[in-house]
């Protein structure tokens, strides 16, 4: 028994360093499933030519030149050919929902002893197999290795900033309640 | 990556291992395509997918609809659906239905005009590899019942070139055939041997499949020539001027004497069906001539593919299925490597004489893509020939129609005059400067299904021999019943197992050989 589990923990191990992702702050995007319905912009981290310190927040717009992201509440504005690299971050995955559900469908079949060997590979081939193919589901865009029209079809207005919109005049997103 | 010891469950070592080794072995790379989110200005709209669950409508000033249940209504020029609607800063303005239930419900829908949208935005969110793919849905049905159950056989190519025989309109050539993507994008010289040549010349570019061509250029190279001079280009893209050409006196392959197909330039062509146990299966045909007069000659080939490459194309799009734009946007960033490539498995035609000692040494291999328009070329013969003089074609079973084979003594190498167009006339299309397009190399000529345009030249001489050099790519518009059958299984096998895969193939193409000729002239698209 102890070497059942002993054997569960380890494969999740390995399952959690085989697993790579990448996150944006909690909040600040939907998971994969609530895209299609969501309207705000996707989370842009930047590194800028003229500046060490990193840039991020909600991706707002972007212009033929430059591009609006919302940080600490207010927008401010970019021009692209200061900007190094960047990434938006289109959703964070449900991965540690699936890692909980396969370990504790996995102590479930502890229960059944004997028989162990005949419940044990069905939970844990299914649940390593979401959880994998989940985690490493592609939940972001890079530039340059994309352009920033690719970009910005994740903004909050992809069609570009809006005319007669003022920054002053836009929030940022709600944060769900705990 | 952490080692696992091989813990003893229950006395027994092997279920065990072979259950981490499994587990092991799905973990390794098991990365998935990313979700996919399209944007489409309104003068679009044709091109979206309506099967999707949700659409976005962005508005002009910034605010946006969420619909489910939606479509367009042309008559009223509006998108209507039932969702929310949401301002600036995404708070709700009102509602119609429920967006996260989808329930139907009885009121009025939103009724969204047309002209007040900046953008529509649609995602497909998994689970499966499928991604912003526009599938285009019910356009074979006008395309006969064959073609409607073997899809695979209907009409694809490059566009196609016509120009006057004098007489008629004649199909000329087709253009950059392999160029079924950006990246595959390369020139193409195609001779225009039936063509009437006078100085104010045309050719007429076509779209007839279910394609998007784009067209960079499409210039002619031109050379003088006397009365019985011609000039045939070889496989390495040299010109070579010849004087008269022999016909053969004797022809054998496999099924016998095939003298007949061969020897006049006629629509009769000599063609073996495919082995019906393996695709990639060679044969060898021996041609023989009378050589009276010592000197330089080359072997002239007018042949075509048969449509085994369109059939095989075709069955890899298919098992891409709903994924096709992920593994095309993959093959564009190379991140897709493969084994050897199926079609250089299947290869071209090798061309073989014999030396003093009656040894086979080979000429040169002509591997032209294309199952639309005989193409003409030249094989350099190494020695002078004399007397009778005995050549084999080795070539893949099934893949070549061979229209006719010829003696031909060669002269000189010549170099052309490239001429460009002067005018382009649009008879279909929505091009607004077609002729701007096609001189500027930085520019293309984009046509779409049923789309022509007439293209026009002046002429050096009055006694020419024309070749049309074009360059681009085309993309092919995925059919509905190509992606039934998505399967990544054989896809892998396609493309790191090509061998393999062309045995497995062989029943499946043999079934629908008899008939792809017939099928897929007869499907060519015509706007009405």
């Amino acid at each position: 028994m102890k070497k059942g589990k002993l054997i569960i923990f380890i494969l999740l191990i390995v399952i959690l360093n085989c697993c790579s992702t990448i996150k944006a702050p909690l909040g600040s995007v939907p998971n994969r499933k609530a895209l299609t319905i969501d309207a705000y912009g996707s989370w842009l981290e930047m590194r800028l030519n003229s500046s060490n310190d990193p840039v991020a927040g909600e991706f707002i717009a972007a212009n033929e030149d430059s591009i609006f992201i919302m940080q600490s509440g207010e927008v401010q504005t970019y021009a692209i050919s200061n900007i190094s690299f960047a990434r938006v971050i289109i959703f964070n995955n449900c991965m540690n929902a699936y890692v909980v559900w396969t370990v504790a469908g996995s102590l479930l079949t502890i229960s059944n002893g004997g028989f162990l060997i005949f419940t044990l590979p069905p939970v844990l081939i299914s649940g390593i197999l979401t959880t994998v193919a989940e985690a490493n589901r592609i939940n972001y865009l890079d530039y340059p290795s994309n352009s920033f029209k690719e970009l910005s079809k994740h903004a909050r207005f992809p069609q570009g900033m809006p005319k007669g919109i003022k920054s002053s005049d836009l929030l940022p997103r709600l944060k769900p309640k705990r | 990556m952490v080692k696992i010891r091989c813990y003893i469950t229950f006395n027994q070592k092997g279920p065990g291992c072979i259950l981490i080794v499994l587990i092991m072995s799905f973990l390794i790379s098991c990365a998935t395509a990313p979700v996919r989110r399209e944007t489409k200005k309104v003068n679009e709209i044709a091109t979206i997918d309506q099967s999707f669950k949700y659409i976005k409508a962005h508005m002009i000033d910034g605010k946006v609809y969420i619909l489910y249940d939606w479509h367009f209504d042309t008559t009223a020029n509006s998108l209507n659906g039932y969702g929310l609607f949401l301002d600036i800063n995404r708070n709700i303005i009102s509602s119609c239905g429920n967006l996260k239930t989808r329930a139907k419900t009885n009121v009025e829908p939103y009724k969204i005009n047309i002209s007040d949208i900046a953008l529509l935005e649609t995602n497909d969110a998994g689970p499966s590899l499928a991604g912003g793919l526009t599938v285009v849905t019910g356009v074979t049905a006008g395309f006969g019942v064959y073609c409607l159950i073997n899809p695979k056989a209907c009409f694809g190519s490059c566009p196609t070139f016509y120009a006057s025989d004098g007489d008629k309109l004649e199909i000329q050539a087709e253009g950059f055939s392999s160029s079924i993507s950006p990246s595959l994008e390369k020139n193409d010289i195609d001779m225009l041997y039936t063509a009437k040549v006078k100085n104010d010349f045309e050719l007429v570019v076509t779209n007839e499949a279910l394609e998007t061509h784009s067209i960079c250029y499409a210039n002619l190279l031109v050379f003088e020539k006397q009365n019985d001079e011609r000039v045939f280009s070889s496989p390495e893209g040299t010109f070579y001027k010849t004087e008269g050409s022999l016909p053969p006196t004797g022809c054998q392959n496999n099924n016998g004497e095939c003298l007949a197909e061969i020897v006049n330039v006629d629509r009769i062509e000599l063609f073996s069906p495919a082995d019906p146990n393996d695709l990639d299966s060679k044969e060898e045909i021996i041609v023989t001539f009378e050589v009276e007069n010592d000197g330089k000659v080359g072997l002239l080939i007018g042949k075509r593919q048969t449509l085994l490459t369109t059939f095989l194309m075709y069955q890899g799009l298919a098992y891409m299925g709903k994924s096709t734009t992920y593994w095309m946007a993959e093959f564009e960033r190379n991140k897709i490597t493969t084994g050897e490539n199926i079609f250089e498995l299947l290869g071209g035609i090798e061309v073989f004489s014999k030396d003093t000692y009656g040894n086979w040494i080979l000429e040169g291999e002509i591997n032209e893509t294309g199952p639309i328009a005989t193409d003409f070329n030249i094989i350099p013969l190494a020695n002078n020939q004399h007397g009778e003089v005995e050549l084999k074609l080795r070539l893949n079973k099934g893949l070549w129609r061979i229209d006719y084979l010829g003696l031909a003594t060669i002269s000189e190498q010549v170099a052309p005059i490239l001429i460009q167009p002067y005018q382009v006339e649009t008879i279909t299309g929505t091009e607004t400067y077609p002729l701007c397009n096609l001189i500027d190399n930085n520019k293309y000529l984009v046509t779409y299904p049923g789309d022509s345009y007439r293209i026009k030249y002046r002429l050096p001489f009055e006694n020419a021999e024309l070749f049309l050099d074009s360059k681009g790519f085309y993309l092919e518009w995925i059919r509905d019943e190509w992606v039934r059958e998505q399967n990544f299984r054989k896809l892998n096998l396609m493309f790191n197992r090509p061998s393999r895969y062309l045995k497995l193939a062989a029943p499946d193409y043999k079934k629908i050989e008899p008939y792809m000729e017939e099928t897929f002239w007869n499907s060519r698209y015509e706007k009405r």
